[in-house]
């Protein structure tokens, strides 16, 4: 799973927004904010160097739950990014 | 050609109608080797405004395109614009911003009415640039101003922004920080180029954690200026 190279994570005051650096990527319309949760897992994403599995056991360690939670979690978020575009 | 220095920034462009002329006048400086950037008019630009909006003349065309040139490399110097009606009282800006009609002229006019019109001075009626000099945030009188030529070539150090709706009574809470970023953003003009975007919400985040944001319903009252002062001066929200 990877970001599109179009979209960045981009940080204002205290939120970290997604915006479009790239023409080729559609510029959505409205706002999509992230909270650090998302923050983390984008940053992991971005590179699209990390399995799913990676990625999952990052989550497990980082935020101290077990890791089918993580995975749920993942998945979710992942859902959601999906929907959005924003992976490739 | 003619120079303006508009918002500390050298700009070079030769305006064909004496609308933009007269309104860019308080700007004008000498020749200088220094043009930050230039703005072109073309004689047959299809970009404008006009084209779309046969109620306008080719004087305002004019006007409202430079404008929006303006504001566009206004962004390259750590700029943005925000859609609001300034006033500098006591040395510090108060900008209040708001979709069109909601009232942010008659609110800063209150203030005038209020404090007096020698102590609050409106920098911008409707299009002031806000500039980070040394990632501080001052508010620029510009040429562009909206309908009536209300503007004056100053900056002042911004102090809040409030955006307003209209309300029967006046309540002010501080603005939650997404909300503030996408009122902002609702505000100002967002350019397409990766390079521009980004510079742009560096310097939104710099304000952002500059300033504080409030949001208030008003009402025409003379009450509502002494409200939003004793918000975004002291702090003091008659709301939570």
């Amino acid at each position: 799973m990877k970001i599109k190279d179009g979209y960045k994570l981009c940080k204002v005051k205290d939120s970290s927004i997604v915006i479009a650096v790239d023409n080729a990527v559609m510029d959505f319309n409205g706002l999509v904010t992230l909270n650090s949760t998302g923050e983390f897992i984008w940053s992991m994403l971005e590179k699209g160097e990390m399995t799913d599995e990676q990625v999952i056991e990052a989550i497990a360690k980082e935020y101290n739950v077990d890791k089918n939670t993580a995975s749920a979690d993942f998945y979710e978020f992942a859902d959601s990014l999906k929907e959005a575009g924003f992976l490739e | 050609m003619a120079l303006y220095r508009i918002a500390d920034i050298n700009v070079e462009y030769e305006p064909r109608f004496d609308m933009l002329r007269e309104r860019s006048k308080k700007y004008l400086i000498g020749p200088s080797d220094k043009v930050n950037f230039k703005i072109s008019i073309k004689n047959d630009d299809p970009s404008k405004p006009g084209d779309n909006n046969s109620g306008l003349s080719d004087a305002e065309c004019e006007y409202i395109a430079v404008g929006s040139s303006f504001y566009k490399g206004l962004i390259s110097f750590n700029g943005l614009l925000l859609h609001a009606s300034a006033v500098a009282y006591e040395n510090e800006a108060y900008l209040f911003s708001a979709p069109c009609g909601t009232g942010k002229s008659t609110h800063t006019s209150i203030w005038q009415k209020h404090f007096g019109k020698d102590k609050a001075v409106i920098i911008n009626d409707d299009k002031p640039a806000i500039r980070l000099v040394n990632g501080i945030p001052y508010v620029y009188g510009t040429p562009f101003s909206g309908q009536f030529d209300i503007s004056e070539n100053i900056s002042v150090k911004l102090k809040a922004i409030t955006f307003l709706h209209r309300s029967d009574i006046n309540t002010i809470k501080p603005m939650d920080g997404s909300k503030a970023i996408y009122s902002f953003l609702n505000q100002t003009i967002k350019p397409s180029e990766p390079e521009l975007k980004l510079k742009a919400y560096k310097t939104l985040d710099t304000i952002l954690n500059s300033v504080p944001v409030f949001e208030m319903g008003c009402n025409m009252d003379e009450e509502a200026a002494e409200v939003a002062y004793k918000a975004m001066k002291e702090g003091i929200c008659n709301e939570d």
